[in-house]
């Protein structure tokens, strides 16, 4: 059998995110323990889960303030009255300081800051949630097939993950996306390449929970039943994983908007005339001094999203597998 | 900004990072007048000013193709001597010249160079028209092999005679007017010679590479770290008046947002970026820092591909130019920055040059009402979305220029928004710079572009590469029989104030073609650290380093 | 523990091998390096065809990968496009740069986030836990070039205060200071002062959090338990049961996470103008330069699984049960 080398603790996403460490080799895997056929079990398992995450308050608003900003990102449109490609009537609505009638103010040419923030703000979700959907499909199908089948397919599929690990996503992400400046396609390409070297640590994660788990006795008695792999995988191995998976696609969220903003920022990222909280940022930046709100909100939105998804997902994370508990050594 | 309930820590700390964030932004100077600028009074011997540059360089021989470079010309400037020097104010000063270049016969055209007796490099050897002949050879288009960036005027030389050391003649194959323009920045031919005795061609293009061989201007090239920094240093040995400065030092910041803080950091002391609003706004408010805006023959402008089945239209050319509001552009995007900004009405000759008149007057004002009508009179008509239509085509026009630039990118919107009044419907598709002018233009695949055109002094020679129908850098391909004539008959006009009208007649002939619309000129930003003296803005190709020799540190 | 090294290098290998066809197939369909020529009006397409003969961009790919390849097994990675440099020279160079950043980074990064995370694990749920990991939390869903201007700004606003230049904003060093090692050296490190700070702040915020719940995890295990329980002080304990094995999950983290370092460098480069591996592969990619970019990728590539490779055999040191796998 091929050695699949030591068992690496995984992170998950983009940024240095923390599942729960083994203690050795071997992973952990919550709720999975109690699962009983039938379903029962499940929904009171899933009620623990809810009630653990619901202790934590932090998580708690933290849930409200991400709620609320999605809000204002997706419907904000009508909040300002303004469009955020727009430029004012004339010359006097340039560069305004933020006032009852522009919020966050206006930029050079009399855009609102508001309406922009508020599109950018609706680009970067929309890809940082296209990225995480796309990524954990992707790693949470490798990941369960490679610990599911093992052998020959699981060597393969890891190989395929650590060839993948080895690519400097930035990179490669500046070396695609330099070849479309300037073209309006640009996130959709960028979503895909983000996704595509987002997967991995999900990916090496779910094997883990999938290479214990095909050993258990439910599933064991579905394949006596005469359940085809694939109705084993689907109903069986991934809704146990699903703790794993929820709490790295939350942060996979926040780590792909800030690749996104650190693309935009180097001008690699959206392209004008469309928005995203990076490029705002990014021109913000010489601004911080002279026309400091041009920096400061698209800033102070972005910080709060990203602090508001990790501590949702920290939340999540002590809800699925509350190991952590008060130990006094 | 409410923040629910987060802890206690939490709220102390975010409360702390708001106020100095808040702070910081609060913090700056409001002294909005840029410092004093420090012209003469007391000077200190020796010293070292470091320059913030912005794109570093390839090789030292800046009359080839691939290190005619920005960075490069201003660094050449100071190492090689050429004919002229051009002053800030268009101007020309002989530099290496012992008088002025004399035309001595008119038919055949033939113009005569004296070098200065005491004009030499730093290894002894004097400039001599064995110089002058390399250059020619190198740069007459007659060598393919030969990379030279800029043929104009050499191409017209038929014969040139080294009559002595120090005198040159060339006879032209027909006038050329601007023959002061030629022969700027000499490279040393004793030197190539050596390196590459047996393959001029090969020596003019690669062995000055490593290093510029010898210097004939005020300083010499010192150590050179690549990507990073270049020394220059006091040449000794210089012919003119010795440099004060011991050595000018060259630090290549292609993240241009970082001068600024570099300035006010004192790690560089003069920095000379493309203007940006905050940028300007930013280092005008440092203490001890001068810093001042001037307008150069550089220009903005929006190139009309005639090619393209709308815009070979006249009638849809006139609406662009009865649409765009030039005035609001300005306003917005130029006045932040120098109430001396305005729109440009000329587009052979800037403001500051003499000769410049204002022509297009009926487009001098935006009227949206005229663009309408004359679109209307074409056959087109406003559709249900509100753009035009004609034959069932909406009226839609793509508006590129370069990506990154964020005033070009601003500008795109204001002219979308501006056109869309019209009832013309703008797609802003821009590409980074290389892909702008190494494919898109020269093949042709734009609508309207926004670039903008580096002025010379020589407008006669400029107008004639931009606007005659056969050049390459006529992206629009607008041609016009009257126009190329008239364009060659200002390059064969010695009579500057007959030439001077020959491109007025020529630019108002294409007010009434409008191949393109010049937006306004294009300003320059200087700023240094007011310990050093006698530094001046100089908006052609000389830039600020024209007269470094002249700088010195405040006793 | 040889024959584990060995195979672990063997697999090493054609990894590097089909990471330099993937970067070599993905840089070449990804621009023109004769864009830039094409802009200049005085150069004629005979010219242009020339230049595309001498770099070799009239042959098939896949012989221009072989030749490229072989070239770089022997050290040669071609020349630069845009100055007809070796681009093994730009390379090192850059390297050399870089490495001094990524080395401090790193470094201090590990020592601050193993202590700091040991720490809050030890004082679970007091004040300094407390504090360090609301402080982790920012700095991680921050991005690194805010961070970076923020720092810069404070480091100017310092300099301004203590009327003494501590903080430098750009470069690696200072091109006019000449003198002995020590001025050298001391204008040195006062250039990595901020970029270091901004590379440490993010890559301590998440290393802290997961040596921190590593910690957690290790304490409350049986063993310890039972080593209190044996009368050994809580000192003891710590020193000479958890931190080995806390140590361990960490090394593999560190290793992950180094292509999240240099990605980090990059962008911090950028923001401070060092003549590092960031404008590297910026301008490369701007100039389009392909020569430059690919080197870039392969050695970036390498340079990753050479660190996989070394926190393997850091973890199999640390970990006996891998070892003896």
């Amino acid at each position: 059998m091929a050695d699949p080398g030591p068992v690496h603790p995984t992170p998950g996403g983009l940024t240095p995110a923390l599942p729960p460490p083994a203690g050795g080799p071997g992973p952990s895997s919550g709720p999975a323990e109690e699962l009983v056929e039938f379903g029962v079990a499940v929904r009171s398992q899933w009620r623990l889960v809810l009630g653990r995450f619901l202790r934590h308050r932090l998580a708690v608003a933290s849930l409200v303030v991400l709620f609320l900003l999605v809000v204002i990102a997706f419907l904000g449109e009508t909040l300002s009255g303004y469009d955020y490609g727009r430029p004012s009537a004339d010359a006097t609505g340039s560069s305004l300081a933020p006032s009852t009638d522009h919020w966050f103010g206006t930029d050079a040419i009399g855009i609102d800051v508001f309406a922009q923030v508020q599109r950018g703000a609706q680009r970067s979700i929309e890809v940082a949630l296209l990225v995480a959907l796309f990524s954990t499909s992707l790693g949470a199908l490798v990941g369960s097939v490679a610990g599911y089948y093992r052998g020959f397919i699981d060597a393969a599929l890891m190989r395929v993950t650590d060839l993948f690990l080895t690519i400097p996503t930035l990179a490669v992400l500046l070396v695609v996306a330099n070849r479309y400046r300037g073209s309006q396609a640009n996130w959709l390409v960028l979503v895909f390449v983000i996704s595509g070297l987002a997967w991995m640590p999900l990916a090496r994660l779910v094997r883990g929970v999938a290479l214990s788990l095909r050993e258990r006795e439910f599933v064991e008695a579905a394949r006596a039943v005469g359940a085809s792999d694939a109705r084993i995988i689907f109903r069986h191995i991934l809704p146990n994983c699903l703790g794993p998976i929820i709490v790295n696609g939350t942060l996979v969220v926040a780590g792909a908007i800030l690749t996104e903003t650190a693309l935009s920022y180097l001008g690699f990222g959206i392209q004008p005339p469309d928005v995203s909280l990076g490029s705002l940022i990014g021109s913000g930046v010489p601004a911080a001094n002279t026309r400091w709100w041009l920096f400061y909100p698209p800033g102070m939105f972005l910080l709060l999203f990203c602090l508001a998804v990790n501590f949702v997902g920290d939340g999540l994370r002590d809800a699925f597998d509350p190991q952590q508990s008060r130990v006094r050594a | 900004m409410r923040i629910h309930g987060k802890g206690n820590v939490a709220r102390l700390f975010l409360t702390l990072l708001c106020v100095a964030l808040v702070a910081g932004a609060c913090g700056g100077d409001d002294n909005n007048e840029g410092g004093e600028a420090a012209q003469g009074g007391a000077e200190k011997p020796g010293g070292t000013l470091v320059f913030g540059a912005d794109q570093d360089f390839a090789g030292y021989n800046v009359n080839t193709v691939p290190d005619n470079s920005l960075a490069a010309g201003q660094i050449m400037k100071q190492v090689w001597s050429g004919a002229y020097r051009v002053k800030p104010d268009f101007s020309l000063e002989p530099d290496v010249l012992a008088g002025e270049a004399t035309v001595t016969s008119e038919d055949p055209f033939t113009v005569e160079w004296k070098i200065k007796p005491e004009a030499s490099w730093d290894d002894g050897t004097p400039l001599s028209s064995d110089d002058f002949e390399l250059y020619w050879q190198m740069c007459n288009g007659k060598n393919e092999a030969a990379s030279c960036a800029s043929t104009t005027g050499f191409d017209l030389i038929a014969k040139l005679d080294k009559v002595d050391g120090k005198t040159v003649r060339a006879e032209f194959a027909q006038p050329f007017s601007d023959y002061k323009s030629l022969f700027d920045d000499i490279p040393p031919s004793h030197i190539i010679k050596q390196r590459s005795p047996d393959d001029l061609v090969k020596g003019w293009n690669t062995a000055l590479n490593e290093d510029p061989g010898a210097s004939s201007g005020p300083f010499k090239v010192g150590e050179r770290v690549k990507g990073a920094s270049l020394k220059l240093v006091r040449n000794e040995k210089y012919w003119g008046t010795k440099a004060k400065l011991d050595e000018i030092i060259f630090r290549f910041l292609p993240e241009s947002t970082t001068q600024p803080d570099a300035l006010r950091n004192n790690e560089v002391n003069l920095i000379y970026p493309q203007p940006q609003l905050d940028q300007v706004e930013t280092v005008k408010a440092f203490p001890g820092v001068h810093s001042e805006i001037n307008f150069g023959p550089t220009f903005e402008h929006l190139t009309l591909n005639t090619k393209n089945e709308f815009l070979a239209d006249k009638a849809v050319r006139q609406a662009i130019a009865y649409g765009v509001d030039r005035a609001a552009i300005v306003a917005r995007l130029m006045k932040p920055f120098s109430d001396k900004a305005s729109q440009l009405d000329n587009r052979l000759l800037v403001s500051t040059q003499k000769g410049y008149e204002a022509h297009g007057q009926e487009y001098a004002e935006v009227n949206v009402a005229k663009a309408i009508s004359v679109l209307e009179g074409a056959g087109f008509k406003k559709g249900a979305t509100g753009i035009m239509e004609k034959g069932g085509k909406k009226l839609s026009l793509r508006l590129s220029t370069t990506a990154g630039n964020k005033l070009r990118e601003q500008q795109g919107v204001l002219v979308q928004a501006q056109l869309k009044e019209v009832g013309i419907d703008i797609r802003i598709d821009n590409a980074p710079a290389e892909a702008l002018f190494g494919e898109r233009l020269p093949s042709g695949n734009f609508d309207i572009a926004n670039f903008a055109w580096v002025g010379t002094p020589f407008p006669a020679a400029g107008g004639y590469q931009l606007y005659s129908a056969a050049s390459g850098s006529n992206f629009g391909k607008y041609s016009n029989k009257t126009v190329d004539q008239k364009l060659l008959a200002a390059l064969a006009e010695t009579d500057e104030v007959t030439r001077l009208g020959l491109l007025n007649e020529i630019d108002k002939i294409m007010w009434e073609d409008l191949p393109n619309i010049p937006l306004y000129q294009k300003p320059t930003f200087l700023a240094y650290n007011t310990k050093y003296v006698n530094i001046s803005d100089n908006t052609t190709e000389e830039s600020p380093f024209w007269n470094s020799e002249t700088w010195a540190l405040k006793a | 523990m040889a024959g584990f090294i060995l195979r672990r290098l063997a697999i090493s290998i054609p990894l590097i091998a089909l990471a330099s066809f993937l970067v070599f197939v993905l840089v070449a369909v990804s621009g023109d390096p004769l864009g830039e020529l094409r802009s200049n009006p005085s150069i004629t397409e005979a010219q242009i065809e020339a230049r595309r003969h001498e770099l070799g961009l009239d042959r098939p790919l896949m012989t221009r990968y072989v030749d490229w390849a072989t070239g770089v097994v022997t050290g040669d990675f071609g020349r630069s496009a845009k100055d007809n440099e070796p681009v093994v020279d730009k390379l090192g160079r850059a390297i050399t740069v870089t490495l001094r950043l990524l080395g401090g980074a790193l470094s201090l990064a590990v020592l601050l986030g193993v202590a700091i995370g040991v720490a809050a694990a030890l004082k679970q749920y007091s004040k300094f836990d407390y504090a360090s990991t609301f402080f982790a939390f920012v700095f991680f869903s921050m991005p690194v070039f805010w961070l970076a201007a923020v720092l810069k700004d404070a480091g100017i606003r310092i300099n301004q205060l203590i009327d003494f230049r501590l903080f430098f904003t750009i470069g690696e060093k200072d091109p006019t200071v000449v003198g002995g090692f020590l001025t050298v050296f001391g204008d040195r490190v006062g250039h990595m002062i901020l970029p270091v700070l901004t590379l440490i702040l993010i890559q301590v915020a998440g290393w802290s959090r997961y040596q921190r719940a590593t910690m957690l995890d290790v304490l409350s295990a049986d063993y310890v338990r039972t080593a209190r329980a044996k009368g050994l002080s809580p000192g003891k304990v710590i020193l000479r049961h958890t931190l080995r094995n806390a140590l361990i999950p960490i090394v593999t983290l560190v290793a992950i996470d180094f292509g999240l370092l240099m990605s980090g460098a990059v962008i911090t480069e950028t923001v401070f103008a060092w003549n590092g591996m960031g404008r590297l592969l910026v301008r490369g990619l701007l100039d389009r330069d392909t020569n430059v970019v690919q080197a870039w990728l392969l050695v970036s590539a390498a340079m990753v699984v050479l660190f996989n490779l070394l926190a393997d055999v850091a973890y199999g040191y640390l970990d006996p049960r891998i070892r003896r796998g």
